[in-house]
């Protein structure tokens, strides 16, 4: 698996759209339905990753990818 | 007014009457989600969207009729339904390929295509080869480009003529002297070559890098054509020339690759909390691999929480407080959470049933963890699960009498407590509990249900083949 790694949930949702879009699921052509490939989970240092593995990355972001993270703990 | 004897004796119903829908049994329902019909219609039961894609409109609704008409299942093939039954699926389990009886290389000025529809590669595959990859050969990357070897020179063509997934798709190479040029549904890329004498006889690749997909209408120019269709041995002939193709280990395609998915479970009580995943990979499978999700002959959506994390959510659910009532029909593989009334912002709040491999469990939280069984065999679940307050939780399954906990989960449960319907799953929180298994209904109340559980579950007993105690 490849995760990207973002600072904000804002942020990691807008790759994940910028995606959806790219693949046409319905939500970005019908306005409902199916929106994104994959969401974005939150970190144990309470950043946002976002699962990228069948994404169509650029260089950029190949280069940026890591292939785990630490899950946010669950709460007692 | 009709008030019947069990009703007017103040004894809980003991039969529903004949032709009788569930929610003419217990009409008050707070949600309601089947794909039968639980309201004696037609309803909209669910919103699927197909892993073959075809034009803009790859997600539609179905009615109960719909589904078990076969029209569902025809929408989720419909892209390739002039190849079921028709064409080759090359499986890499079985090392599917296709050998030619004598080398072809690709002349001068000359052009071969193949027509392909795939949904992603394991590794580095291959498509063509002449002995493996350290020959001539074209493999399929990670990134799902073409990479030409020809003789010790390999080079990658790029994402600019990627073959496209799920899609039926016309990869075509190309030569022009020394220069290949490779197209696809992405695009068109040129590559100079040292030499540009492109070389295979093996279309599906090695047993290690094997290709995965449906292969046909290969052409080489004029002088070799194989239609790979049809189903029978000599679907690899070649049909202009003499180099025929020997096929080993193909399997007929029968979709393998094709699949059907959940996007909303739409609720039939009438409050419109739809259950909804808009993200593709949490959505549960309703048809796979071509083919209805069946348990003994009956549909159901598959929750796989042992490789993925599916579930569905009815979002802002309000009046989740005071006496809460349950019925949750599946079939299990694992142990997992069916359904969970959930709070959308805290991990720690819950009202969920879990089926175990030898129990059925209710489980609430407000503060405190509460875990309350009742023992079952076998994988047809069908349970009940009741609270009346934070000292009083109840479970039963498939008729059998409640088991009662008395153990303190905290406060009752109040407003904005629980604020969602969560299905396949115990929490979204910290997401855990994942149930690996085929939901078939799930009801919800938000009253104690008990006068209603036996004419209730003699009536989903008998639609599902479950054998009540």
């Amino acid at each position: 698996m490849l995760y990207l790694i973002y600072a904000s949930k804002e942020a990691a949702i807008e790759r994940a759209d910028e995606e959806g879009k790219e693949i046409g699921y319905s939500y970005w052509i019908h306005g409902i339905g199916t929106r994104w490939l994959t969401y974005p989970q939150e970190t144990a240092d309470y950043m946002w990753a976002l699962d990228v593995t069948d994404y169509d990355l650029d260089d950029s972001e190949k280069a940026s990818t890591v292939d785990h993270y630490t899950p946010l703990p669950e709460e007692d | 007014m009709h008030v019947s004897l069990d009703s007017a004796l103040g004894r809980q119903r003991r039969l529903n009457s004949v032709g009788e829908s569930v929610l003419q049994i217990a009409p008050s329902a707070a949600a309601a989600y089947s794909l039968r019909s639980l309201t004696g219609g037609d309803p909209k039961v669910v919103r699927v969207r197909r892993s073959a894609l075809s034009g803009a409109d790859n997600e539609i609704d179905f009615t109960v009729s719909e589904v078990s008409s076969g029209a569902l299942t025809s929408f989720v093939t419909e892209p390739v339904s002039t190849l079921l039954n028709s064409a080759y699926y090359f499986s890499p389990d079985s090392h599917s390929h296709v050998d030619f009886d004598s080398d072809i290389t690709l002349a001068d000025g000359e052009t071969m295509s193949l027509k392909y529809f795939f949904d992603g590669v394991t590794g580095t595959d291959l498509l063509f080869d002449s002995g493996g990859a350290s020959t001539n050969s074209m493999l399929i990357t990670t990134s799902i480009s073409p990479r030409v070897r020809i003789n010790s020179e390999s080079i990658d063509f790029g994402v600019g003529c990627k073959l496209l997934i799920n899609q039926l798709d016309t990869l075509t190479m190309a030569r022009s002297g020394n220069d290949i040029t490779i197209t696809t549904g992405t695009g068109a890329v040129t590559k100079s070559f040292t030499s540009g004498a492109f070389t295979f006889n093996r279309l599906g690749g090695n047993s290690s890098q094997t290709f995965q997909g449906v292969f046909y209408n290969l052409q080489i120019g004029s002088r070799h054509n194989y239609t790979g269709l049809g189903g029978a041995a000599t679907a690899w002939n070649d049909t202009v020339g003499s180099n025929n193709g020997t096929p080993d280990n193909l399997v007929s395609f029968t979709g393998q690759t094709v699949h059907g998915f959940v996007d909303t479970w739409f609720d039939q009580s009438g409050n419109s909390k739809d259950a909804v995943q808009p993200t593709a990979d949490n959505q549960p499978k309703i048809v796979n691999a071509g083919a209805l999700v069946v348990d003994s002959g009956i549909a159901g959506l598959d929750f796989d929480g042992s490789t993925s994390s599916r579930f569905l959510v009815a979002h802002s659910v309000s009046d989740l407080e005071g006496s809460l009532s349950m019925f949750s029909t599946s079939v299990r593989d694992a142990t997992g959470y069916t359904v969970s009334l959930s709070n959308s912002s805290s991990g720690v709040k819950y009202f969920g049933i879990q089926e175990g491999g030898s129990s059925s469990v209710a489980n609430p939280r407000n503060t405190t963890d509460v875990l309350v069984s009742d023992s079952v065999s076998g994988v047809d679940r069908l349970t009940f699960a009741l609270t009346t307050g934070a000292t009083s939780t109840s479970v039963g399954t498939n008729g059998s009498a409640v088991t009662t906990s008395t153990s303190d989960y905290g406060d009752d449960f109040d407003e904005g407590d629980l604020n969602q319907i969560a299905i396949g799953l115990l929490k979204t929180v910290s997401a855990s509990g994942h149930f690996n298994g085929r939901i078939r209904e799930i009801l919800v109340y938000t009253s104690d249900q008990t006068d209603n559980r036996t004419a209730l579950e003699t009536n989903i007993a008998a639609e599902y083949g479950i054998t009540l105690s």
